[in-house]
């Protein structure tokens, strides 16, 4: 009896292909070099970068700056085109759409920006800014679209009475709801969060987390939850993919990643996050240096140069993303 | 008035900077109180438009006339009152025993020096030393702050420096002329959590040196928890409690505090442990639009009496120097609804 339920569960798990599967994700920037040189250099801002997201999970991606974690998330629904590799949505490539093929999953994939005080048109309504994309997309009109709009703005938190304001008229925490009701109003499958809570005051930050882990229970989101605040990511996500200069380093589900950190880098990392307890107990790695350059990052791993245990080794191989227990990935020759 | 205590650097006293604006004065500081001791580090947190930085900035005098300036109360600084010291005297004391660090290094050095250079001019307006030794006290400067292979990079202009290192400059024309205390205004936010705590290390490895205080502002409450001594609480220009780092921590008196604390993912517990954040209700007040009496009082959860509504709480020593501002301290036991 147990043996079949073993079996089963396994069948259905095998059976329940990602959402969203990325693979080998590259996206290099051009750089002009000086005016006569011959030599183009490039940013190397995303490379090799492969994942997945089963629907319903949320999956934080972590990162400091450079590491690529933001030009992920825009890779990703295309916002930028990528170099090189695959984003399976539904097992469709979206790498091989066209433009036109492309609009139907513009509705269903979404992003909510970092600041909400550079990502909402100041000059339009709170109706219209949440309305846009019933509109473009043909979903909802009139009285339809406007009851649409209000039960959205319900859900965030905000009232109808906030229709025919303007941006200008919120504060940050009430401007972030709005791009979240933005996001939501197409009933998107998959919604990239760009830092949503990042450029928020901590008392405000929490109803917007909060608000964000209701929305995902309730609307059985799917999510790449893109921060650089351990915290927030360890609340909010299933899984957390830890991204430096450019390359993954670790892949876990939160649990085992807080508990068990792999990756030197991630260990580092979690080490470093200030701790709000006087008495917390600081066994601290101080990395040091900081992140080299992603037009010229180091052979091997990129990490090496900061790796507390690096060898002559690490500046040869690039090292695979292996895994280690079940979900449970890392990219380091000697974890 | 209370016998100065020698042990006592700083004591800023009911603190008022307004601002001039077209609907009459802002109150971006309302009632500021606290010391600051020999060789410890006072955290001042708060949230945006908690009046923070206009209180370091008032402390320097680096309030231009023509926005605003204190209007009331006293900084007192080795006991002799700063507040209102004619400029030509504060620049003595600016940077030479009160010197600042700013946020955004970027800004606050000039692109066209090299950065050798800017931290020798930074001596020799306070010390008559010659270029030359300046110019090696640079060097040595840079060394102290961790810069690797000082001499070559004190002929580095800021542009070519990361963020962190500016940062580590910023510091070392800081601590040049040896100040008595060091105001700090933000110094690691928008920098990397790894570089972070490089230069929280640096900043406690050379107090620690030095034995200078410091005055450090900063809404992150992880870092209040490592780097304070002191704590000062601010919300919307006023300071509504101060304690040691401990019992600000674990004994909070003023329901914001509290609601701060609760507000936190924290990194070190597990989701098991901390199921759901408890925010605070509301929104960070206006400062041209301030409640009455106790300015937190829409958002607190235990207020609503009219001792909160009606008038401004006392500044109150609640024990052992414990200070809190909240017409309710004395009934209200915070602590039990602590996270556990």
């Amino acid at each position: 009896m147990k043996l079949e339920n073993g079996s089963a569960s396994l069948a259905r798990e095998s059976a329940s292909a990602p959402l969203l599967s990325v693979r080998n994700l590259y996206k290099r920037f051009p750089v002009r070099g000086s005016l006569f040189s011959r030599q183009r250099s490039q940013v190397h801002a995303v490379e090799d970068v492969s994942f997945a997201i089963q629907k319903g999970h949320v999956v934080g991606l972590v990162g400091e700056s450079g590491s690529g974690k933001t030009t992920t998330g825009r890779a990703v629904l295309r916002l930028i085109e990528p170099t090189a590799g695959e984003i399976l949505f539904e097992g469709v490539d979206l790498m091989k759409l066209s433009n036109a093929e492309m609009r139907p999953y513009r509705r269903r994939m979404q992003i909510i920006f970092q600041d909400p005080f550079a990502s909402l048109n100041p000059r339009m309504t709170v109706e219209s800014i949440i309305a846009e994309g019933l509109r473009v997309h043909g979903l909802a009109s009139g009285t339809a679209r406007r009851e649409r709009v209000v039960e959205l703005l319900e859900q965030v938190g905000l009232g109808a009475d906030h229709l025919r304001k303007y941006p200008h008229e919120f504060s940050g925490g009430q401007r972030q709801r709005i791009g979240i009701a933005r996001a939501l109003a197409v009933e998107p499958d998959f919604i990239v969060a760009d830092e949503p809570v990042s450029a928020l005051d901590v008392s405000i930050q929490a109803q917007v987390v909060n608000l964000l882990k209701d929305l995902r229970e309730k609307l059985d989101l799917t999510m790449l939850f893109i921060a650089h605040d351990l915290g927030v990511v360890e609340y909010l996500c299933d899984e957390v993919i830890v991204m430096y200069l450019g390359r993954v380093m670790e892949i876990a589900p939160a649990r085992k990643l807080y508990a068990n950190p792999l990756h030197p880098y991630t260990q580092a990392l979690l080490s470093a996050a200030p701790v709000p307890d006087p008495d917390a107990k600081r066994e601290r790695t101080i990395l040091k240096g900081e992140t080299p350059s992603p037009i010229d990052p180091p052979s091997g791993c990129v990490f090496r140069t900061r790796c507390p245990i690096a060898t002559p080794e690490c500046a040869t191989v690039v090292p695979p993303l292996e895994e280690v227990t079940k979900g449970h990935f890392k990219a380091c020759i000697h974890r | 008035m209370k016998q100065l205590d020698p042990d006592i650097i700083l004591e800023v006293r009911d603190l008022q900077t307004h601002f001039r604006s077209e609907h009459g004065p802002v109150k971006a500081v309302d009632g500021v109180s606290f010391r600051v001791r020999k060789g410890e580090t006072l955290a001042v947190v708060g949230e945006s438009g908690s009046g923070k930085s206009v209180t370091s900035l008032s402390i320097m005098r680096l309030i231009p006339p023509r926005a605003g300036g204190i209007a009331g109360g006293q900084i007192l600084f080795e006991g002799r009152d700063i507040a209102a010291l004619p400029e030509a005297e504060m620049r003595h004391i600016r940077g030479n025993s009160i010197s600042m660090v700013f946020q955004e290094p970027m800004t606050s050095l000039t692109p066209v020096h090299t950065v050798g250079r800017q931290i020798a001019e930074a001596i020799r307006v306070h010390e008559e030393v010659s270029k030359a030794a300046a110019r090696e006290r640079a060097v040595e400067m840079l060394e102290l702050v961790g810069i690797p292979e000082p001499r070559r990079r004190a002929r580095a202009f800021p542009h070519q420096l990361s963020g962190g290192m500016r940062q580590r400059v910023m510091i070392a024309i800081a601590l040049a002329c040896r100040p008595k205390l060091l105001i700090a205004d933000e110094p690691t936010t928008g920098l990397d959590v790894t570089v972070q705590a490089q230069i929280l290390d640096l900043m406690r490895s050379l107090q620690a040196e030095f034995g200078m205080s410091i005055l450090f502002i900063t809404h992150d409450l992880g870092v209040v928890a490592e780097m304070a001594d002191r704590v000062v609480v601010m919300y919307a220009g006023r300071a509504v409690e101060e304690a040691n780092v401990r019992d600000i921590f674990r004994r909070p008196k003023m329901p914001y505090t509290l609601g701060l604390m609760n507000s936190i993912p924290r990194v070190d517990r597990s989701v098991d442990q901390q199921p759901r954040l408890i925010p605070i209700p509301g929104n960070v007040p206006s400062p041209r639009a301030l409640p009455s009496g106790c300015t937190f009082h829409p958002r607190c959860a235990f207020s609503r009496t009219p001792a909160c509504t009606e008038k401004i709480p006392a500044w109150e020593d609640s024990g052992e120097g414990h200070m809190v501002r909240c017409a309710r301290w004395r009934e209200l036991d915070l602590a039990q609804r602590m996270p556990a």
